[in-house]
């Protein structure tokens, strides 16, 4: 059976001090801290709007059914049938917005603060990166909408004891931050003693990693013109883009790795996929560059007539460039 | 635009003979204890109202200093309120109040179906999945419309959201983004709202999570006779209506089959009038007479094509009995 709820105010009967009915009485709505007149309905399309006061029925002091705009916050006066008021109310709401927090700085942070309700947000405006773990308050089967407005990222670790379990976050992923880059994300309390579970997540803008170049493990008197790369996670996958291109391939030999992946690679195909937009400046490749993924290390290839090679330091000059992109399960 | 019905802001009380109850009191504990717990005249919830309230000469609840004022509850608290005479005397007793908009979260172990889980009419609620095994749910029964219904699979088993489901009513039924294949979550989490009366549940958003497995199979000409494997496996995730992954055949036999080279036995139907989806190969070893880059294209709805070179079709000559082959693919569904 569904949760029951109180029965709602459909009736309402005003009275004076000495208890008798406030006949003639009316009821004056404004919006919230104004002097602004913003009438109730009389039905809950919001189509008719009643006399603004509303005038209570004589006798009986009964008002008709009055319907707000559930948007708006009002101020409520009831008045005698002098026209003196008899109380004033307001900032009336209907308790179904969701309460807003706004987030202005950066840094860490074990436990913020977030009000209890249906749905509560938290507007992230930080020009700096912040780095949280956890959210205190609000209340089982609470919804959390996070979204990041500033140019800060917003990173969000999973499990972390330095937050009490109860506030602590369970992401899709536990190898690295769930990261919103001015993007958003939907967390939802779980039952009392139970932290806050990730169900949505948009990182947005890609977040930038740095692919690393070893010939046998080494990298001896290397340098690079361009060295960047950037990824998004998106559930448990990742799609990672990187670019290099050398201006001095050093002394180190040996078998070529790129390594920097921001996280290691889960699946047991043993070797998630990867493949190349673009390369150039290579020596003895005859055919199109590939790679795949061992772990967190990139294994870049050359194809031969009976399929691919793995690449080493005889394969690259002072000016190889290598575009490339990875997609692979992480965990 | 939905409106709603006005509050009572500043309610009245009065005695058993119809009069004001003027001194009388209102008395807030949490439900169920006399443990005492603020009533406030105002949102944000701050500052916190006498306890107990004493009602006006009007007996309405009043501040300290006799000012008509408003009532406000804390909507994750739960409350017991005590309506008593100016001598303290008990007039009426409520218990276990809760705020108007409930919220739910519930959690359930249940593995097999197709089956279709019961859930409360709320605005809002959550259902966590803890089953170790898998569970292929059908529908869900007992939503109202409008409402949202959060899914999070918290077990080691999987979840799979079947797509219309004939054996339940169509108030129950999900709409999921595709169609051909049950929506899976793994670790993963979605969010559902019920759509207006007679319709069942619109799928908002999706994670699968963790990726699933299938078993890819080489063929030559359209068979795999004698063919044998030393590493045969696929991992793959769905997001929206588009299906990406990887796949890895590493033979040990061949076999004797002959013809176009094809990789089948993919998890989910190519999605017709959504283009060609395909393939591109990272790593291979042991193959024969390769004149350029191993790609894939879907010929069939659950089988890809292998090529070199453009239009050049691999064929059973190209392999060897230690061919060894990963492929990335990525392609629409229905």
């Amino acid at each position: 059976m569904p949760p029951g709820v109180l029965l709602p105010p459909a009736i309402q009967q005003f009275f004076d001090n000495n208890g008798l009915p406030l006949n003639g009485g009316s009821i004056q709505w404004y919006l919230a801290g104004t002097s602004t007149p913003s009438p109730a309905y009389a039905d809950s399309g919001l189509v008719t709007p009643l006399a603004n006061p509303v005038p209570l029925s004589n006798p009986g002091g009964r008002a008709p059914a009055m319907w707000l705009d559930g948007a708006l916050a009002y101020k409520e006066v009831l008045l005698d049938g002098s026209g003196s008021t008899v109380w004033t109310a307001d900032n009336l709401t209907s308790g179904l917005q969701a309460p807003t927090v706004s987030m202005p700085t950066g840094g860490l942070i074990y436990n913020l603060n977030v009000p209890s309700g249906p749905i509560a947000a938290v507007q992230f405006t930080n020009s700096t990166d912040l780095t949280l773990t956890g959210f205190v308050g609000g209340q089982p089967g609470q919804l959390l909408i996070l979204r990041a407005l500033g140019t800060g990222k917003v990173l969000l670790y999973p499990n972390n004891t330095n937050s009490a379990a109860g506030d602590q976050l369970t992401n899709f992923v536990t190898g690295l931050p769930t990261t919103l880059n001015q993007g958003a994300a939907i967390y939802q309390r779980g039952s009392t003693g139970q932290g806050w579970y990730l169900i949505s997540h948009e990182q947005n803008a890609w977040l930038p990693w740095t692919p690393a170049l070893t010939f046998g493990g080494a990298a001896a008197g290397m340098t690079y013109t361009t060295q960047a790369g950037f990824y998004v996670l998106k559930g448990r996958t990742i799609y990672a883009n990187f670019r290099l291109t050398l201006s001095a391939k050093g002394t180190s030999t040996g078998a070529a790795v790129i390594s920097g992946l921001p996280a290691g690679s889960v699946s047991s195909v043993s070797g998630d996929c990867m493949f190349t937009f673009y390369g150039a400046g290579f020596s003895g490749v005859t055919n199109a560059l590939s790679a795949y993924v061992s772990s967190s290390n990139i294994i870049p290839q050359a194809w031969t007539a009976t399929g691919t090679v793995p690449l080493s330091d005889a394969n690259f000059t002072n000016a190889s460039d290598l575009i490339a992109m990875v997609q692979m399960q992480t965990s | 635009m939905a409106g709603i019905l006005a509050p009572i802001p500043i309610p009245q009380y009065f005695s058993n003979a119809g009069k004001p109850l003027a001194g009388g009191q209102l008395t807030s504990t949490l439900a169920g204890t006399s443990t005492p717990t603020p009533l406030y005249p105002f949102v944000p919830l701050q500052t916190p109202l006498q306890d107990p309230v004493i009602l006006d000469a009007g007996g309405r609840p009043a501040s300290a200093t006799g000012q008509p004022q408003e009532l406000w509850v804390d909507s994750a608290l739960a409350y017991k309120l005590v309506l008593a005479g100016a001598d303290g005397s008990v007039i009426q007793t409520v218990d276990n109040l809760i705020a108007n908009t409930p919220i739910l979260v519930g959690s359930t172990g249940a593995t097999g179906g197709p089956t279709s889980i019961a859930i409360a009419g709320a605005p809002i609620i959550g259902v966590q999945f803890t089953g170790a095994t898998a569970l292929t749910i059908s529908g869900f029964s007992g939503g109202v419309p409008g409402q949202l219904l959060l899914l999070r699979t918290l077990g080691a088993g999987q979840v799979f959201l079947q797509y219309q489901a004939a054996a339940v009513p169509a108030s129950d039924r999900i709409n999921t983004f595709v169609t051909t294949t049950p929506t899976p979550m793994w670790g993963g989490a979605a969010i559902l709202i019920h759509g207006p009366v007679g319709q069942g549940w619109h799928m908002v958003a999706h994670e699968q999570g963790q990726w699933l497995q299938f078993t890819p199979i080489l063929q030559w000409g359209g068979a795999n006779v004698g063919s044998t494997y030393s590493q045969q496996a696929g991992f793959y995730v769905i997001h929206g209506n588009y299906v990406t992954g990887v796949s890895r055949t590493a033979l040990s036999a061949r076999g004797s089959s002959v013809g176009v080279a094809t990789i089948a036995n993919f998890p989910i139907v190519h999605g017709a009038g959504q283009g060609t989806g395909g393939g591109l190969a990272s790593y291979t070893t042991g193959l024969v007479g390769l004149t350029g880059r191993v790609h894939g294209y879907f010929a069939a709805s659950t089988a890809m094509n292998l090529t070199m070179n453009g239009p050049t079709l691999l064929a059973d000559t190209n392999f060897s009995n230690t061919s060894d082959l990963i492929v990335m693919f990525r392609y629409a569904i229905n």
